[in-house]
């Protein structure tokens, strides 16, 4: 026993000798010594990082011959896949051998402002001097949005303007479907339909409606404009058994927020939803709801910083909720696996399962195994994420018919809740929600400087910028054109998404107003749909609407926010 | 062993022996927590200045009477209630179960400490996981009844989540609980079987008593842990628990983790938990007082 | 020796342990409480050899359709956590193996840690009646009933200022406090051992020091390893606590904590998490079945008085 005890005591001790320099030597980079590294740290999500290989490729390739160390001639890139976001990481931003950033979900201002000098390069000469270097007369803030240029041009406190990060790709969130299901079944509502009874095409050579763009001969004719066309298609569906929609039940709680989200930004329009991340501007489209829902509209407001609450008046977040609601209190609405045990009603059933799911019942409805699923709620970036479950389904045959170039999918243009609010103004309206930035590390050598900045320009050029669309097959979130050879290249969904992004008007919420700035993590799109019901803080919309109408919701928003708005920096 | 004989070569040993524990105490119980208290009444700008005022401590005491945190005290009480009448009925009947060396319980004991050996983390994803895909699969093919997860379910959660912490709690109280049994002496208990008492009546007359003491402590550290305790929920939920069912252990890890180093967090934070201990510890003790008052006298 | 007292044992006249009705219910209850457990075992191994796309779709509580192992072979290498070097800033990956000593080196030291100083303090506290010694147990025997709730970013603030903050061997002083359950285990244990083995060792000259490691430690080993094992194996699951403090030396707990939490694509799928979580469980399992006998033994703990 004594023997056994000593061992046990010098046990300790011995292992603590070991600590000191016990770590692995590096991450297994094996560099080539004879060429200049660029480290890129890469958010890999949906979007993957085949684009950035493409980059890497071109891009060494261009620089091959070019000499930026002593004794060195040619670039290396070494890519870094990581999981968190910059924002989660800005403590390490500095100490970190990465470069170079492409990152979601991150605040710009909370980025420039860290630990008072910020982590972040001035860019502003690569993003103002036009990119003739690359054969183009344009710059990269050419590029850019009003609201980007806003955005993104930072006015320090000596009153100087800088650029520190560019926009990277873009986020839009909303309800997926598939063409070729609702080509299969007719799922269009007809022009001239035979019987109010029955307002669907018979015939896929049949006239359609104009769709909630209201111009005929579009992608989005026969689709639904109204809610109440909505659901009387998803009736029609469940008639024909076919699911309406899969969601995921493990993220239930932010992707329903964002489907929210979605469709109040487009009830709302673009101008009041951005107003309320300036808290200034007049907002319109306002009202106030009843329990029983009844609304009444409030006239037109002009915003302060004191009153930006009243943005939460909007009648955008009502029919946001309420639309919801109604999609998810008909379980027959929605997907909820072959036993109950997945889909919207799981904690378990992740965004993935959910979009395998929507790509396998496909086939599977094809051999009597499953029903067909019509519509996913999701974000653009779904296809590029489920392309491994293309592969499998197609089984590496480009010319099956469940290969990703040979399916068709399509963002549902949003359909208005009433038809006043549609015969106002059926413009699509879409949310960019990813806080998605490209940057360089403050700290980086001066030497090596002009090289990433030169590595960041050549990421913008048009050229890059379509590559990226191409191979993702969706839009950036920059300004640049797609020709119709790169959309040959791209799938239905990809094109459909260029499609819709130039007939849309896009909400942007960031912006340079004070409130904004020193609030910018608080205005994250998922901390926005907090409400006070029956005096409970709820944070998420999926947590309280199964048990509440929209209404109530609606109004527990407008109770929290006028509470909390004390309590934001201004 | 008296303290003139030894006095100085005993108080120089002894003075060494604690010095290190004492001071430990002193930096990383003292210290810390009196530095938790200072943060209660402070406030830090974005530059982690700190200034004296009692904002944080007023925001949270207003906070704390609002319908949303009473909520969470109430989960509180309620997960107390529920696991430790449930968790220690069932843990003193199982060690009863052994200290009688019953047929089976070398086994059982494995089974009963199985959990405490494994990682939450592990047990939660895999219960998780059964309650949520198992179970409405199983209700559905073998009872034709279509269920939704049981954990995602508002009128099941709060309830499995109960059910998952006391399937979690036996190891430490079982073996606590059975060595304390088994340290009663013989001549009593084998008196009362002479006596005709059966099983039933030995256990409630001789064991019970006997390792009142043991189980009083084991009152007290749980009632001190009502609001530290986080009912597993950050393992049970990784993406988040609904707010209905959150624990004050729950949230205030849940927000410091959140708050991360920014440091202007940390007096709301402090306050909060400054306030809970006010009401913890007088509760804590009245419970202490109250065993030691009503409880079968200590021998 | 003891095997022979065990073989004896079996042999011996059984005490009459009629069923009752009551150790009836018990087993019951037992019973069902180890068909839980088993159940949830054995659905996560079967689980964790589906195919997680296809054949899970269809097949979540039924035998797998074939021996998949690639759900193993895709969690033993995603299991890394990336990392920055605070001195070289170098970006690491720490793999599986490093995990595991990390996790090894924090368990092992914080257990001892938290185990001797108990021991130490439960020793010398009663068996040397001073008034500070009275002092400490009232202390212990405070802060068990003075729950302080979250002080936690006071407690980091701490560590940052001592330079413990990202240390293994910081943890291990962080954790080396008397204070809790195991002191009174302790207290109670050299209390009721008899002063005649201090009184023998002063006979033979044996000064303080001496005493405590040549007679009364050896004494307390069978108790010191419990509490040592079971602390161990706190130590060895703990996530929440390296998760914060070790930013830079991933434990294997806090590496089962990222693949469960994790958002990648292929970590979505459950049965890939199920593999991840089962070969977690196996060194752990494989400890415990080893050492069960001496773990589920030995301790004792009296109530509290003061």
């Amino acid at each position: 026993m004594k023997k056994r005890f000593l061992i046990g005591m010098v046990l300790p001790l011995t292992a603590a000798s070991f600590v000191v320099g016990c770590r692995p030597t590096s991450s297994g980079d094996k560099i080539d010594v004879t060429k200049t590294q660029i480290y890129i740290n890469n958010f890999k999500r949906g979007f993957g990082s085949k684009w950035l290989d493409d980059l890497k490729t071109r891009f060494e390739s261009l620089h091959a011959e070019d000499s930026y160390e002593e004794g060195k001639k040619g670039v290396e890139i070494i890519i870094h896949s990581i999981g968190s976001t910059a924002d989660s990481r800005k403590a390490n931003i500095l100490s970190g051998v990465d470069e170079i950033y492409f990152t979601e979900q991150s605040y710009y201002y909370d980025l420039i402002k860290y630990e008072k000098d910020g982590v972040l390069y001035d860019i502003t000469d690569a993003v103002k001097n036009p990119l003739t270097e690359y054969g183009e007369t344009k710059s990269i803030e050419d590029k850019l949005t009003e609201e980007q240029k806003d955005y993104f041009y930072y006015q320090n406190e000596g009153g100087e303007k800088k650029y520190y990060a560019l926009p990277h790709y873009a986020g839009y969130f909303g309800l997926q479907y598939d063409i070729d299901v609702f080509d299969n079944y007719m799922f269009y509502f007809a022009k001239n339909p035979i019987s109010p009874e029955y307002p669907f095409i018979r015939d896929l050579t049949d006239e359609k409606t104009a769709g909630p763009d209201g111009v005929e001969g579009t992608f989005d004719d026969g689709l639904p404009r109204t809610y109440d066309e909505f659901f009387k298609l998803c009736d029609y569906m469940v008639e024909n058994d076919v699911i309406p929609f899969i969601s995921t039940g493990a993220n239930a709680n932010d992707y329903l927020n964002l489907l929210v989200n979605a469709f109040a930004a487009d009830y709302a329009g673009k101008d009041n939803t951005v107003a309320k991340f300036k808290a200034s501007g007049t907002v319109s489209r306002l009202g106030n709801v009843d329990s029983n829902g009844n609304v009444t509209p409030i006239p037109d407001e002009t915003l302060t910083i004191d009153t930006g609450y009243r943005a939460y008046k909007s009648l955008g977040f009502y029919y946001g909720l309420e639309f919801l609601k109604k999609l998810t209190s008909n379980k027959n609405y929605y997907f909820r696996g072959a036993n109950g045990s997945g889909g919207l009603d799981s904690s378990a059933y992740s965004a993935k399962s959910a979009q395998d799911e929507f790509l396998i019942s496909y086939r599977d409805s094809k051999r009597g195994k499953s029903k067909d699923i019509a519509m996913i709620s999701e974000g653009i970036w779904w296809e590029a994420e489920s392309e491994t479950t293309s592969e499998t389904l197609s089984g590496g045959n480009p010319n099956s018919p469940y290969a990703k170039m040979n399916r068709h999918f399509g963002f549902m243009p949003f359909p208005k809740a009433t038809m006043e609010r549609y015969e106002e103004s059926n413009k699509n309206t879409l949310f960019d929600h990813l806080f998605s930035l490209m940057f360089v590390k403050r700290n980086v050598a001066s030497w090596k400087a002009p090289l990433l900045l030169d590595f960041m320009r050549f990421a913008n050029t048009d050229e890059s910028l379509r590559a990226f669309t191409r191979i993702t097959n969706t839009p950036k979130s920059l300004n640049y054109t797609m020709t119709d050879e790169d959309k040959a290249q791209m799938t239905a969904y990809g094109r459909n998404l260029i499609e819709l992004k130039e007939n849309s008007d896009i909400v942007y919420p960031g912006n340079s107003s004070t409130i904004y700035q020193l609030n910018s993590g608080w205005f994250h799109h998922n901390s926005q749909y907090s409400a006070l019901i029956d005096g409970v803080r709820n944070d998420y919309v999926w947590q309280a609407l199964p048990k509440v109408s929209a209404a109530t919701y609606y109004n527990g928003m407008y109770a929290y926010y006028s509470d909390y708005w004390k309590n934001l920096a201004k | 062993m008296s303290r003139k004989k030894f006095f100085s070569k005993d108080l120089i040993f002894y003075v060494v022996m604690l010095a290190f524990p004492v001071l430990q105490f002193c930096i990383f119980y003292i210290g810390v927590n009196g530095r938790s208290l200072l943060f209660a009444f402070q406030t830090v700008d974005q530059y982690n200045n700190a200034t004296f005022d009692i904002t944080a401590l007023s925001n949270a005491f207003h906070q704390l009477f609002t319908k949303t945190m009473l909520i969470k005290i109430g989960n509180s009480f309620l997960a107390f209630l529920l696991t430790y009448s449930i968790g220690t009925t069932l843990a003193l009947f199982f060690s009863y179960f052994i200290y009688k060396k019953l047929a089976g319980s070398a086994l059982f004991k494995v089974f009963l400490f199985l959990p405490s050996i494994i990682s939450s983390i592990i047990l939660a994803t895999i219960f998780h996981f059964f309650m949520e895909e198992a179970v409405p699969t199983i209700s559905n093919q073998w009872f034709h009844n279509t269920i939704s997860g049981l954990m995602s379910n508002p009128d099941t959660r709060f309830g499995v989540v109960i059910f998952y912490n006391v399937l979690m709690s036996f190891g430490t109280s079982v073996l606590m609980y059975s060595n304390a049994m088994s340290g009663l002496s013989n001549e009593i208990v084998e008196a009362a079987k002479i006596d005709g008492c059966n099983q039933f009546r030995e256990f409630f007359h001789i064991v019970l008593p006997g390792i009142f003491p043991t189980i009083t402590t084991f009152a007290i550290t749980s009632v001190a842990a009502i609001f530290v305790n986080q009912l597993a929920l950050y393992s049970l939920y990784p993406g988040g628990a609904d707010a209905s069912i959150q624990t004050i252990g729950y949230f205030l890890y849940i927000e410091t983790l959140r708050a991360g180093d920014n440091q202007a967090q940390y007096p709301l934070l402090c306050a909060f938990g400054t306030l809970i201990s006010l009401v913890a510890i007088p509760l804590t003790i009245l419970t202490k007082f109250l065993l030691e008052r009503f409880g079968p006298s200590d021998k | 020796m003891k095997s022979r007292d065990r073989i004896l044992d079996k042999f011996a006249p059984k005490k009459k342990s009629s069923v009752s009705i009551f150790s009836i219910v018990i087993i019951v209850f037992l019973a069902l409480y180890c068909l839980t457990l088993i159940t949830l075992f054995i659905w996560a191994i079967l689980a964790s050899f589906k195919e997680p796309v296809m054949e899970w779709r269809e097949n979540v509580i039924g035998l797998p359709y074939s021996f998949y192992t690639d759900n193993y072979e895709f969690s033993l290498g995603r299991f890394y956590v990336d990392v920055t070097d605070p001195v070289t800033s170098e970006s690491i990956q720490v793999t599986l193996p490093y995990m595991f000593l990390y996790g090894f080196l924090y368990a092992i030291g914080c257990a001892f840690a938290a185990t001797i100083v108990p021991m130490i303090v439960g020793y010398v506290t009663s068996k040397y009646r001073y008034k500070f010694s009275k002092v400490i147990y009232f202390v212990v025997v405070i802060v068990m009933i003075i729950p302080i709730v979250g002080s936690l970013p006071a407690e980091i603030r701490m560590a940052r200022r001592f330079n413990l903050y990202d240390q293994i061997w910081g943890m291990w002083i962080l954790k080396a406090n008397f204070l809790g359950l195991y002191f009174l285990v302790f207290y109670n244990f050299f209390r009721n051992l008899p002063d005649a083995y201090n009184e023998a060792a002063k006979i033979d000259g044996a000064g303080n020091f001496r005493t405590m490691v040549q007679v009364i430690i050896p004494l307390a080993a069978p108790l010191f390893f419990t509490v040592l094992l079971i602390n161990f194996i706190q130590f060895w699951n703990d996530y929440s606590v390296p998760l914060i403090y070790l930013p830079t030396y991933p434990t294997a707990a806090v590496g089962m904590h990222q693949m469960a939490a994790g958002n990648d694509k292929e970590l979505q799928y459950i049965p890939i998490k199920l593999a991840a979580a089962i070969i977690m469980l196996v060194p752990i399992l494989i400890v415990f079945l080893a050492t069960h006998r001496k773990l589920l033994g030995n301790l004792t703990m009296g109530g509290i008085k003061g």
